[in-house]
């Protein structure tokens, strides 16, 4: 299974993110934004990278948005393309303009989901990001939107 | 979307252009393709109602000659108001309306950089002027959304497209 990195400083969260994620994909935990980082790093050069990050924002030492831009700035140094860059969901009690916005604009992330969350929800994200069977084609009409 | 409609035999399908939205009492397949426009879904598990709406620009205010009244859709700030204004007009109180916000691409060329930024902002800013909360959001990036909203189940499907905003073909 693909692996996925979930960053929580709630032991309790981590496990719901989990659990909602089981059998999808083989968990890694971090607490803090610092640990993250340190796993991802480790992860990014090895037989099997992360295929996902699930992110917290308001986490002691290093925050998400801090860590998700950290990992990006990982990402570009070894030189990967953007869309060869780990899909990124910031899943946060957080449900304010400022940092639903510098979330997706700014730090990194694809998706935004808030807390409290329900499963769905979550898998609805990430079939956007090509993680899960998504039912809806890309077809022609691609040229009609504005 | 055909296989998307064999999920859902009961709901119909029904295409959004730019300034249209509505609201949806019977199963509705709301579908339609964003780039910097956007759209927002409401959705009320307890009475089977949604709606959604695909926005171009972000205020009504900044355009003097456009008149509210007539294209409600057409600007970000209007639509949600319209929408959410005619659920609380039915006795929906904010609490039951859960919002997900979808869209706002960046154009790479200079003059566009900040429309789907500001859209999303001003989706954002609204929905919390009104105090309805965002369950989800999918914004920003340089490539556009083909979105599928299923109204009765308040299910969203989003698939990134290839195409990027930059190609000339969304705006």
């Amino acid at each position: 299974m693909p692996r996925v990195l979930i960053v929580d400083d709630s032991r309790y969260q981590r496990f719901l993110i989990a659990q909602a994620l089981e059998g999808m994909f083989t968990p890694d935990h971090a607490a803090d934004g610092r640990e993250a980082l340190a796993l991802f790093r480790a992860a990014l050069t090895s037989p099997e990278p992360y295929a996902l990050v699930v992110m917290d924002i308001l986490m002691p030492e290093l925050n998400g948005h801090a860590a998700l831009a950290a990992i990006r700035q990982l990402e570009a140094d070894l030189g990967l393309a953007e869309n060869a860059r780990v899909p990124a969901v910031m899943l946060s009690s957080l449900d304010d303009p400022g940092n639903m916005l510098r979330a997706q604009f700014e730090s990194g992330a694809q998706a935004y989901v808030t807390k409290p969350f329900t499963p769905a929800t979550l898998h609805e994200a990430l079939t956007s990001l090509g993680l899960l069977d998504n039912p809806l084609s890309d077809d022609a009409e691609a040229v009609h939107s504005c | 979307m055909l296989s998307l409609l064999e999920r859902y035999p009961d709901h119909r399908p029904a295409f959004l252009n730019v300034a249209q939205g509505s609201l949806y009492e019977i199963p509705t397949m709301a579908h339609t393709v964003l780039g910097s426009c956007v759209s927002v879904t409401f959705f009320v598990p307890s009475r089977g109602l949604a709606g959604i709406f695909h926005a171009l620009l972000p205020r009504a205010e900044e355009y003097r000659l456009h008149d509210p009244e007539v294209t409600p859709y057409k600007f970000v700030d209007t639509a949600i108001r319209n929408i959410a204004f005619r659920m609380f007009h039915r006795g929906i109180s904010r609490q039951e309306i859960e919002c997900k916000v979808f869209g706002g691409a960046s154009a790479m060329f200079a003059e566009e950089i900040s429309v789907g930024r500001r859209n999303v902002e001003t989706a954002f800013v609204t929905l919390a002027e009104l105090g309805l909360r965002i369950a989800a959001s999918n914004v920003g990036g340089d490539r556009g959304r083909k979105i599928a909203f299923a109204t009765r189940t308040g299910e969203i499907f989003v698939r990134m497209l290839n195409n990027s905003t930059k190609n000339g073909t969304q705006r």
